[in-house]
């Protein structure tokens, strides 16, 4: 009897898509208020930045949440990266080798921006949240994929154009898009401007997935929808012997 | 009687005697002991484009640590001991764990390029409105 309870227990564990409702009882105020404490700081001593933002937080969902609250309201977009970037792709299209090299070398430029201006482009505020992360102790992954925007579809995109993350918080994997958290570029200026969007914080994978298409699928989370169907059966069984007990 | 007292009071030296020996040897040997377990860490810091300048150089667990200087050099503020391990970092680079072993003084951290892959196309269509979310 104690299984089925077990197994049961389980299966509902399982068949919850891993989002943010899972933390319902816990207050992000104090991440939050953490956070805007250390607005501002720079990126010289990460160790002791990430340090400062978690030490006083008690579980890993809130020091993730610092982290990230933080990156959103301190790291800015970089129309100039972006742009150079999307030129240099297209240019670059069918050059496989040449491509690498632009790679090794515009990444360096990349770090040398986010670190010492605060600037950077969807694949610099992946790696900033994921280092961070680590630096926590926390397991955090960069994740490349499609990320269509305004009135575009995934098929309107060549190749993979965003970047996003996903992170392991009290044995499951979240989702998050710190870029599209932190603010919006002003077409009419090309200058970005802080916008706090909360709804991309663990946002629900199914409603991710509807402008976000990672190059490994595995990465939509959604893997979880067919341990449910698997897992069905176990709960009707279970549930019987629940009741004629 | 004057001979029990005596012999009391006798014991009674003996055994402040044997502890304030005691005490005298325990007190100098764990000085010693901690000399040898603890000594000052020193290093230098490299990556693939030469020494690194700035790299922060932490006890792990801790918010004690060092940066290096512009020859990668650093040394530790704090003695360390065996099984302490150092984490180096710098943004860009991969993070790298340096565990303090046998009589380690010197280390030498090597920090890994990323194998991250630089994206961020346009949209290939005009935007309409001028806050409309773009892809960094």
């Amino acid at each position: 009897m104690r299984n089925y309870i077990l197994i049961l227990s389980f299966t509902f564990t399982l068949s919850s898509h891993a989002q943010r409702s899972d933390f319902k009882e816990i207050n992000f105020q104090r991440a939050d208020n953490i956070a805007n404490q250390y607005k501002g700081e720079e990126l010289y001593n990460l160790p002791l930045l990430v340090h400062n933002l978690t030490a006083p937080l008690h579980t890993d969902v809130e020091r993730f949440r610092a982290i990230y609250y933080w990156v959103c309201h301190n790291i800015s977009g970089d129309y100039d990266l972006m742009y150079r970037t999307d030129r240099a792709r297209k240019n670059l299209k069918n050059d496989p080798e040449s491509l690498a090299v632009w790679n090794a070398t515009f990444k360096k430029e990349v770090f040398v921006r986010l670190r010492n201006k605060k600037e950077t482009l969807c694949t610099g505020y992946a790696y900033l949240v994921k280092e961070m992360s680590n630096l926590a102790g926390l397991e955090c992954e960069i994740v490349n994929g499609k990320g269509p925007t305004n009135k575009m579809k995934f098929e309107d995109l060549d190749g993979p154009n965003h970047s996003w993350n996903a992170i392991k918080l009290h044995g499951k994997w979240y989702l998050c898009d710190p870029t599209w958290s932190s603010g919006v570029i002003d077409m009419s200026a090309f200058l970005f401007e802080f916008n706090y969007e909360d709804t991309y914080f663990l946002m629900e994978p199914s409603t991710f997935a509807e402008d976000h298409q990672p190059l490994d699928t595995r990465w939509l989370l959604l893997a979880q929808d067919t341990l449910v169907i698997m897992t069905v059966p176990k709960v009707k069984v279970s549930s019987r012997v629940t009741i004629k007990q | 009687m004057k001979t029990q007292c005596t012999s009391t009071k006798q014991r009674v030296l003996q055994t402040l005697g044997f502890f304030g020996l005691f005490m005298t040897f325990a007190m100098s040997v764990t000085p010693m002991y901690a000399q040898t377990a603890e000594r000052t860490v020193a290093g230098v810091v490299n990556s693939i484009d030469g020494p690194v300048f700035g790299a922060t150089v932490m006890l792990k667990g801790t918010a004690i640590g060092a940066i290096s200087n512009e020859k990668g050099e650093f040394t530790f503020p704090q003695e360390l001991q065996e099984n302490d391990v150092l984490v180096v970092s710098y943004l860009g680079y991969e993070t790298d764990e340096v565990t303090i072993t046998g009589n380690t003084t010197f280390v030498k951290p090597f920090l890994e390029d990323i194998p991250i892959v630089i994206i961020a196309a346009l949209r290939t269509k005009t935007a309409e409105t001028s806050s409309d979310k773009i892809p960094n």
